[in-house]
C-alpha cells in the first residue's frame, strides 16, 4: 500500500479508536498502561512501515503524519465543532462540592480519582473542599478548591 | 451531603466557570462511544474466530478423489500463510498447476518438499513431485494484493477452486 494512504489510515484509525475508548483510557498511566502504550506503538510502527525500511519511506510517513496533524489543526481553527469532535470537550464532574455521578459514570471516573487529583494538587482531603472538578480534554482532572 | 445517583437525565448544573461545556455533544458522544465499544467487541470476536485470517472460520479444506487442499480463505496482505496439499501419485508423480493469476497475487516463498521440476506452461507454473503413494506438500505463500481472489489450482488434473478474501 502507498505509504501516504497507510499513514492516513493508521492516523484516522488511532484517532477514532482513542476517541471511542474515552478520555480516561490512557491518561492514568500506570506501569502496565505504559507497557501497553509501548506495545501499541510497536504494532503501529510495523503496520506503518511494512517491509519498507528506506529513508525515503520514513520521510514520506513522517511528512504524512505531520501534514495530517497540521490539516486537522487548521480545520479546528475554523470549526470549533470539529475540534470538539476530534479532541473532546471538558466536562464538569464536581459542582459546588457535589459529585455529578451520572457524568462521572459515563466518563469512567469515580470519587477516588477526584479525591486523588485533589490530594495531589492541593492536599485537599474531602469532597466538600472541592468547588469544581473538571475532566479535561486530555483526560486529566482539574480541581478548583473553595 | 445528599447526592442523586439514580435517574437517567444527566446533571446540568449552572456554574460560574467559563467553560465551553457542550453537554448535548457529550451525551451524543457517549452514545456513539457505547456503539463503538460494541462494534470493537464484535470485531474482536470475529478476529478470534478467524474472519480476518488464521482461525476456525478461515481454514478451508477441499477434498476431491483422495486429494486434499487446505488453505486460509481469509487472509491479510503480506501475512505469510500455508497451503497444505495431500495428493495421491499418478504414474509416480504429483502434478500441481498454479495459475498465472495466483502467482501474480501471491508471493511463493517456499515449497516443501522442493519439486523435482518446475515448468512454465502458458504463464502458469507446473510443479512436479515424484512420489510413491501419497505426497504431503506445503506451499508458503504471501498475498500481495487486496480483495476477493478466485483461482483454480489443479492437482493431477483435478481442479480445486481457491476463493480467498485478502484484507489490507
Amino acid at each position: 500500500m502507498n505509504p501516504v494512504l497507510r499513514g492516513l489510515a493508521i492516523y484516522l484509525f488511532l484517532l477514532l479508536l482513542f476517541r471511542i475508548m474515552g478520555k480516561r483510557s490512557l491518561s492514568e498511566a500506570t506501569t502496565f498502561d505504559f507497557v501497553l502504550l509501548l506495545i501499541i506503538s510497536e504494532v503501529t510502527q510495523q503496520a506503518l512501515l511494512g517491509h519498507d525500511y528506506s529513508i525515503t519511506g520514513a520521510f514520506i510517513l513522517i511528512i504524512t503524519l505531520i501534514s495530517i496533524d497540521l490539516i486537522f489543526s487548521l480545520i479546528k481553527e475554523n470549526s470549533s465543532f470539529f475540534g470538539k469532535v476530534t479532541e473532546g470537550i471538558p466536562l464538569i464532574i464536581v459542582d459546588e462540592g457535589k459529585p455529578l455521578f451520572k457524568r462521572m459514570k459515563k466518563c469512567k471516573v469515580d470519587e477516588a480519582d477526584i479525591l486523588e487529583a485533589a490530594r495531589l494538587n492541593f492536599g485537599l482531603q474531602k469532597m466538600k473542599d472541592i468547588k469544581y472538578a473538571i475532566l479535561e480534554k486530555n483526560g486529566t482532572i482539574t480541581i478548583v478548591p473553595y | 451531603m445528599k447526592t442523586n445517583r439514580t435517574g437517567h437525565e444527566i446533571e446540568r448544573p449552572k456554574t460560574s466557570l467559563e467553560i465551553d461545556e457542550d453537554i448535548n455533544l457529550h451525551v451524543k458522544g457517549w452514545i456513539i462511544q457505547r456503539v463503538g465499544w460494541f462494534i470493537i467487541l464484535i470485531l474482536l470476536v470475529c478476529a478470534a474466530i478467524g474472519l480476518f485470517g488464521t482461525g476456525v472460520l478461515s481454514e478451508k479444506t477441499l477434498i476431491k478423489e483422495g486429494s486434499v487442499i487446505t488453505y486460509e480463505q481469509f487472509n491479510r496482505r503480506e501475512n505469510e500463510t500455508h497451503v497444505e496439499i495431500v495428493a495421491r501419485e499418478v504414474s509416480g508423480n504429483v502434478l500441481i498447476h498454479l495459475p498465472h493469476g495466483y502467482l501474480q497475487s501471491h508471493d511463493l516463498k517456499k515449497i516443501t518438499p522442493e519439486p523435482a521440476e518446475y515448468k512454465s506452461v502458458n504463464g502458469s507454473l507446473l510443479l512436479v513431485f515424484p512420489t510413491e503413494q501419497q505426497a504431503f506438500i506445503t506451499l508458503d505463500i504471501e498475498p500481495k494484493e487486496v480483495g476477493q481472489m478466485n483461482n483454480i489450482i489443479t492437482i493431477n488434473q483435478l481442479d480445486f477452486g481457491i476463493n480467498e478474501f485478502i484484507f489490507p
